[in-house]
């Protein structure tokens, strides 16, 4: 039982990590991210791929953080002159060219065949008894400087010109700022954390493959952000908690009422998320925590 | 002395002109109106010289540098700001907020500051909150300091544009319709702090359709009529002309 | 460089893209009229596909049958989410409507998968009739039939955008931005013919690809993208745009999957969005994109 719940925590915290991210795209700068996957397809791949080769595995997750960061660079260049329509299909069509080239660059990444190996976090430092205690451990403890991290940042002058930029983009403009600077920003920093909580997710599981890294993924994280409230950070982690839960939970459902198959139950899970998706677009936009505002969504 | 020099300003889309060879000279200091029938292209104009619009032909000049083919934002840093027929609040942040957002070149805009440089960051907060509040009290705003900006009225909100556009400290600054959709208690606020800044140095440039108000606050105007300057001077003389008349009366005032 | 196999490429792109550009057509008037790329189209077509297979499977093999069923009951099913979601939705962002459109998608596939299952199902198309072979170069009578279905109902799309009234009010609305935020001009009755047509072409478009293709869950939705970009690359809110940039779309892909191999579709897709959005956003049809 034990073992089970700190595995349920890991995926919380690993997904937080994600959300706090996208959170930072759409909850205050408004972007519309769907391929955020994408970025934790990169930093999964990278940290995973690096201690391969024998690089010190927090040197591999620092280095997987600031790669995914820079990732974003490119994409924000091009994707962010123009409206949330457009970036909504070019962040789709970036997580799925990711996963398209993870599948078939074989001779970096095994392709379908999946990566396996990968230096499991804390191997030969800590009794194997106790790694996924101290996994989760550190990820708390990671989790609590990111809240910290995004807290400030939110709160600072930048923070409240990419909340500006989400409410008006047009008047941020005729105030001598230029947006797309701010967005850039925001979209490397949140892609950074979703980055960071694939490393972890590498050396964690250690084993990855393209099919962990499809839109589905994406958009479970959207679920936690709006069920919770997205531009409220703890909202967030509210969204996040209830979004596993869900997920998790809908597993012993099956066994309770039995006369559906697994498959099924898969189906269920994601029909009640499309229906919560519209549910919550209809009539409560603004999640469980956050304010009705003058002109939100 | 010219500060803001359009000449000869054309820009459309395929065959239609929205803007047909327009020249307009805005000079230092000056309150200035600028009238004209629905469509006449008021702010069209308003949005080429700003740099919203692309023109087809012709230049735009502010403080005698060429400012054509700048980027908006960068025509905003050279001293020329704006405000929006449909005022463009940020809806979900406070007035405070929406104020302090304006402030030019924040050091807590970048984000190895607010990390490294927590002390700058701070001080420059304090400053520019102490130059907020001085503004939103010259505005009568101060009430709703710490209100979301999505709730205010109508004409709190056009406040709320002018008071973010002078915490760029302009040199010049283009309002677009500032009294439409505002009750008629405030456009008389509103219309004093408009003469109270020219007063004191601020050169203003207003579209507007309110032509008693308007009359009674500018010494000249432009008048446009179907993407043409049609008629420039004194409002009385400007407004007795026949051309001028005609517009009006085939057009909606 | 081969001939033969480029021009058979160009023959599977023709068909493709004049297909596709029945969902493709639908997506770029939704945009244009509702102002949000609608991410339930590829689910509408994958519920097309299921709806033909079904039909086949419980009522009678005729293709024709299946065809027409597929159609109709996806316009019903379009019609009934916009009645539902986006006529609620109407005064709010493009972002809101985007977002209820992909949980209406992710609705539609897993109400499919719960009593479909994730296997595989195909069209029972009659006699098997060989391709015709001339030279190497390769025609499958089942081509000409979704050719001549395809244009068909394109034609009979063009005669309502361009002779009815209600077809012209509507490409007047889907061209300008500006007209469509004016809510006078939206009435019930554009809104209820908009979603009657794109749900028909959508669910068309999904039983002819399931003509040609296997019929998976995530038949529609993997077209997303490639979909979107071929309207952006016609201009949004364009019907002619729509076609031309299928065609476009659909022969190039068939092209570049000569060279590059079919996993890397989805990658040139994507890149050539990009470029698009570099150089020319509007398209090739589109008005010049303005911020106001």
């Amino acid at each position: 039982m034990e073992s089970y719940l700190i595995a349920i925590s890991i995926g919380i915290l690993i997904y937080m990590l994600m959300a706090l991210g996208l959170s930072l795209h759409y909850g205050f700068t408004g972007l519309v991210n769907f391929g955020h996957v994408g970025f934790f397809a990169i930093g999964s791949y990278t940290s995973a791929l690096l201690a391969l080769q024998g690089v010190p595995i927090p040197l591999a997750m620092v280095g997987a953080t600031l790669l995914t960061a820079l990732a974003a660079w490119p994409l924000g260049i091009v994707a962010l002159r123009l409206g949330s329509d457009y970036l909504a299909i070019v962040t789709l069509g970036f997580s799925e060219s990711v996963r398209m080239m993870l599948q078939s660059e074989e001779w970096l990444t095994r392709g379908m065949h999946g990566l396996p190996g990968i230096p499991r976090m804390y191997e030969g430092w800590i009794p194997a008894a106790q790694i996924d205690l101290a996994i989760m451990l550190t990820l708390l403890a990671v989790n609590g400087a990111v809240f910290w991290l995004v807290t400030r940042v939110v709160k600072s002058p930048f923070g409240r010109v990419i909340e500006a930029v989400r409410d008006n983009e047009v008047a941020v403009r005729a105030l001598g700022k230029d947006p797309a600077r701010f967005k850039t920003r925001s979209l490397m920093l949140g892609a950074g954390l979703a980055g960071l909580a694939g490393a972890f997710q590498a050396h964690y599981l250690t084993f990855l493959s393209p099919e962990q890294f499809v839109p589905l993924i994406t958009f479970y994280i959207w679920i936690a952000i709006f069920v919770g409230g997205a531009n409220r950070l703890l909202g967030v982690a509210l969204g996040t908690v209830i979004m596993v839960g869900f997920l998790e939970g809908s597993r012993f459902v099956r066994d309770f009422v039995g006369g559906i198959s697994e498959v099924q139950m898969a189906s269920v899970r994601i029909w009640v998320i499309g229906m919560a998706l519209i549910l919550i677009v209809l009539y409560r936009p603004q999640g469980i925590l956050g304010t009705k505002a003058g002109k939100s969504t | 002395m010219s500060l803001l020099t359009v000449r000869n300003v054309s820009a459309g889309f395929g065959g239609m002109l929205a803007l047909d060879n327009v020249s307009l000279d805005l000079n230092q200091g000056e309150l200035l109106g600028l009238i004209g029938t629905n469509g006449a292209g008021k702010s069209t104009l308003f949005s080429v010289i700003t740099g919203y619009v692309p023109s087809r032909a012709g230049v735009v000049q502010f403080d005698g540098r060429d400012i054509s083919h700048m980027a908006v934002h960068t025509r905003v840093r050279q001293g020329l700001a704006r405000t929006f027929q449909v005022p463009r609040e940020f809806s979900q942040l406070t007035v405070m907020a929406n104020m302090m957002a304006a402030a030019p070149d924040a050091q807590g805009e970048k984000l190895l500051s607010i990390f490294f440089n927590p002390g700058k960051v701070q001080r420059e907060e304090e400053q520019v909150a102490d130059r907020a509040r001085d503004l939103l009290q010259f505005l009568n705003l101060s009430r709703v300091a710490d209100t979301q900006a999505g709730k205010l009225s109508g004409g709190q909100k056009k406040l709320l544009e002018l008071g973010r556009l002078l915490m760029l400290e302009p040199r010049c600054i283009m309002l677009d319709e500032p009294f439409a959709g505002v009750n008629p208690v405030l456009i008389g606020e509103l219309s004093e702090r408009i003469v109270a800044l020219n007063q004191r140095g601020m050169s203003v440039l207003i579209i507007e359709h309110n032509l008693e108000e308007l009359s009674r606050i500018v010494p000249r105007m432009y008048v446009m009529d179907r993407g043409k300057v049609i008629a420039e001077g004194k409002p009385r003389d400007v407004l007795s002309q026949d051309a001028v008349r005609e517009a009006y009366m085939g057009g909606v005032i | 460089m081969e001939l033969i196999p480029i021009l058979n490429a160009v023959i599977n792109g023709t068909v493709l893209g004049t297909l596709l550009s029945l969902p493709i057509l639908a997506i770029t008037m939704v945009f244009g009229i509702s102002r949000f790329p609608n991410a339930a189209t590829g689910d509408y077509m994958t519920l097309g596909a299921y709806t033909a297979v079904a039909t086949q499977a419980w009522i009678g093999s005729s293709l024709v049958l299946a065809v027409v069923s597929a159609s109709v009951v996806t316009a019903l099913i379009a019609v009934f989410f916009y009645l539902w979601v986006f006529r609620a939705l109407a005064k709010r962002s493009n972002v809101a409507r985007l977002i209820a459109s992909l949980g209406v998608a992710f609705v539609v596939r897993t109400t499919i998968t719960f009593f479909a299952g994730q296997d595989q199902y195909n069209l029972e198309m009659g006699r098997i009739m060989r391709a015709w072979n001339w030279h190497g170069i390769r025609i499958l009578p089942m081509d000409v039939y979704i050719l001549l279905t395809a244009i068909g109902a394109l034609g009979i799309a063009f005669v309502i955008l361009h002779a009815t009234p209600l077809g012209r009010r509507m490409r007047a609305v889907a061209d300008n931005p500006d007209l469509a935020a004016a809510s006078g001009i939206r009435s019930r009755r554009v809104m209820l013919y908009l979603w009657l047509l794109s749900g028909f072409f959508c669910g068309l478009g999904g039983v002819l690809l399931a003509i040609k293709a296997v019929v998976v869950p995530e038949l529609g939705f993997e077209l997303l993208m490639p979909m979107f970009a071929a309207v952006i690359l016609g201009g949004i809110g364009n019907p002619i745009g729509a076609v031309v940039g299928s065609l476009i779309f659909g022969i190039s892909q068939e092209i570049a999957t000569l060279y590059v191999g079919p996993s890397y579709k989805i990658v040139i897709a994507f890149l050539v969005l990009l470029v698009l959005l570099l150089f020319r956003p509007q398209g090739l049809f589109g008005r010049p994109i303005m911020a106001r």
